[in-house]
């Protein structure tokens, strides 16, 4: 197990840990939550949600790219895991360790380690892991060529990526960014394969997966990353989820929901 | 402060122009990633299919897809327009069933596609029975790859024709059911496209397809070829293509 070797951190740490559940907190309330569920409204809820129910209820083969261990669990836990219940086989492929924090030792090992077992607790039938450089994804001259490797190795009828806009103004990781817009730069070539491309993370849903009946485990699976809980803890890294769930199911009639975009 | 000079009513007719400018905005949206979508269109173009367009009333394929139809058909596709009713409540006029009816098929003449012309009472269709039995029957006699059909929302904020969206909602509920053998369905006249079609080359014969539709037009010809360029328009954004056709890809 990864652990902190200096004290010095301490004090960011316990200042971020206060600011994120003061942030926290605040988004909670009912008029920042309806506001925030109105900018991230499908145009159409309803069949939002039938577009959900389709893609999760026909078995297909799916390649899911992330650029760190946890984002996938995050953002699109829900709908991987129902797709997994009705028999869809999932290839994870992780681009990078997310082994980038001050003051760890290991923490890339330790994080490939954890998504393992959420993978093992999704029912992805693999994960890979591509070991490309945390925080220098846009930089690095692999990553096109990888993505389209791994794409002509599944040859998957369904990929999930990073939404390369962000969901709020200024707030992207440009890792995630990098990925987002490698994959649509791929998916222009995959076109007449006619794989459908689903972006996760994304700010412009048109299509919402209810994920009401599988939150315990996306809960599960996401408090998996024991090394991404620092700045909120376990109650509150539920309360988040359960938070970003709520928000996106909007007025569309569900409890919780994961937005997408289908880019095509 | 002082008092203010003048009236308010400026400040409020400028408030409402701005709500009113807002939400047109918020509802006639262009594609989040509009070079995809364009893309997207040209896949959809650029190989022959057989096309079952479903319209509600005459008239309303013309409209929406009209340049999408027309170069589905050029690209050797077989188009079949199914146009549901005969939309009889649009005038007094006896005849004008007849007189829509003709319309019609002059339009599909002119975008080289077949007419299915159905039978349900104009303004009264709604999904039910008698809808699922029309679609059924359209779905056996052309066997589609590709179908078009109204979108269950509509494209606007308000006065959508409930004609219109009880198209949409049968398809979507028929495809729910799992009635689907593969092929793909994109719903015209949507508040949130992911595909443009690029009309560019046939925005002529949409018009006159459009133009056909003579016992629907008020107004002089101008003005109904600059609305059509208009509509055309509307999605287009920045992309390269002057005239586009907005849908939305369901599967």
């Amino acid at each position: 197990m990864g652990k902190k070797v200096s004290v010095r951190s301490d004090v960011t740490l316990a200042f971020r840990r206060r600011w994120f559940s003061v942030l926290f907190r605040v988004a909670k309330t009912p008029p920042l939550k309806w506001l925030a569920a109105r900018q991230v409204a499908p145009a159409n809820p309803a069949l939002a949600l039938a577009q959900g129910e389709i893609l999760v209820g026909t078995p297909r083969r799916v390649l899911a790219l992330t650029a760190h261990p946890d984002d996938l669990e995050f953002f699109a836990g829900g709908t991987l895991r129902r797709m997994a219940l009705a028999g869809s086989r999932i290839t994870a492929m992780v681009l990078t360790d997310g082994e980038k924090r001050g003051n760890w030792t290991d923490l890339g090992g330790q994080r490939r380690t954890e998504q393992e077992e959420a993978a093992r607790l999704q029912g992805y039938e693999s994960v890979t892991f591509l070991g490309l450089p945390d925080f220098g994804l846009p930089e690095d001259p692999r990553l096109e060529h990888l993505l389209a490797r791994c794409w002509d190795q599944v040859s998957p009828e369904v990929v999930f990526a990073f939404d390369p806009k962000e969901l709020l103004p200024q707030t992207a990781n440009r890792d995630h960014k990098a990925l987002g817009r490698a994959v649509m730069d791929l998916a222009r070539v995959k076109l007449p394969t006619g794989a459908q491309v689903f972006f996760y993370g994304t700010r412009h849903p048109d299509v919402l997966v209810d994920v009401t009946g599988v939150m315990a485990g996306k809960l599960r699976a996401v408090k998996t990353h024991q090394s991404q809980m620092v700045y909120l803890d376990e109650p509150e890294t539920d309360g988040m989820i359960q938070l970003m769930g709520e928000i996106s199911a909007g007025a569309s009639g569900c409890r919780y929901a994961e937005p997408l975009y289908r880019l095509m | 402060m002082g008092r203010r000079r003048g009236s308010v009513i400026p400040w409020l007719l400028a408030a409402g122009a701005f709500a009113a400018w807002w939400t047109l905005w918020r509802r006639v949206r262009q594609p989040y990633y509009p070079d995809i979508a364009l893309q997207a269109g040209l896949e959809l173009l650029s190989r022959p299919r057989r096309v079952l367009a479903i319209g509600p009333h005459p008239g309303d394929l013309e409209c929406f897809v009209g340049g999408t139809l027309k170069l589905l058909a050029q690209n050797g596709g077989a188009v079949t327009m199914a146009v549901l009713s005969r939309g009889e409540l649009a005038t007094n006029r006896a005849n004008i069933a007849e007189i829509r009816t003709r319309e019609a098929e002059a339009g599909a003449a002119i975008l080289s596609a077949n007419l299915i012309q159905m039978d349900l009472p104009d303004g009264q269709v709604r999904p039910g029975a008698a809808l699922d039995q029309a679609l059924d029957d359209l779905w056996q006699r052309v066997e589609p790859d590709v179908v078009l059909a109204f979108d269950p929302k509509g494209p606007l904020p308000f006065a959508n024709n409930p004609d219109h969206i009880a198209v949409g909602a049968a398809v979507l509920a028929r495809i729910r059911r799992g009635v689907n053998a593969g092929e793909r369905v994109y719903f015209y006249g949507t508040p949130a496209p992911n595909v443009l079609a690029d009309i560019t080359e046939v925005l002529q014969e949409k018009t006159a397809a459009l133009g056909a539709h003579r016992s629907q037009l008020h107004g002089p010809d101008v003005a109904f070829r600059y609305w059509t360029r208009s509509v055309s328009r509307l999605h287009s954004g920045q992309t390269p293509a002057m005239y586009t056709e907005a849908l939305y890809r369901l599967v």
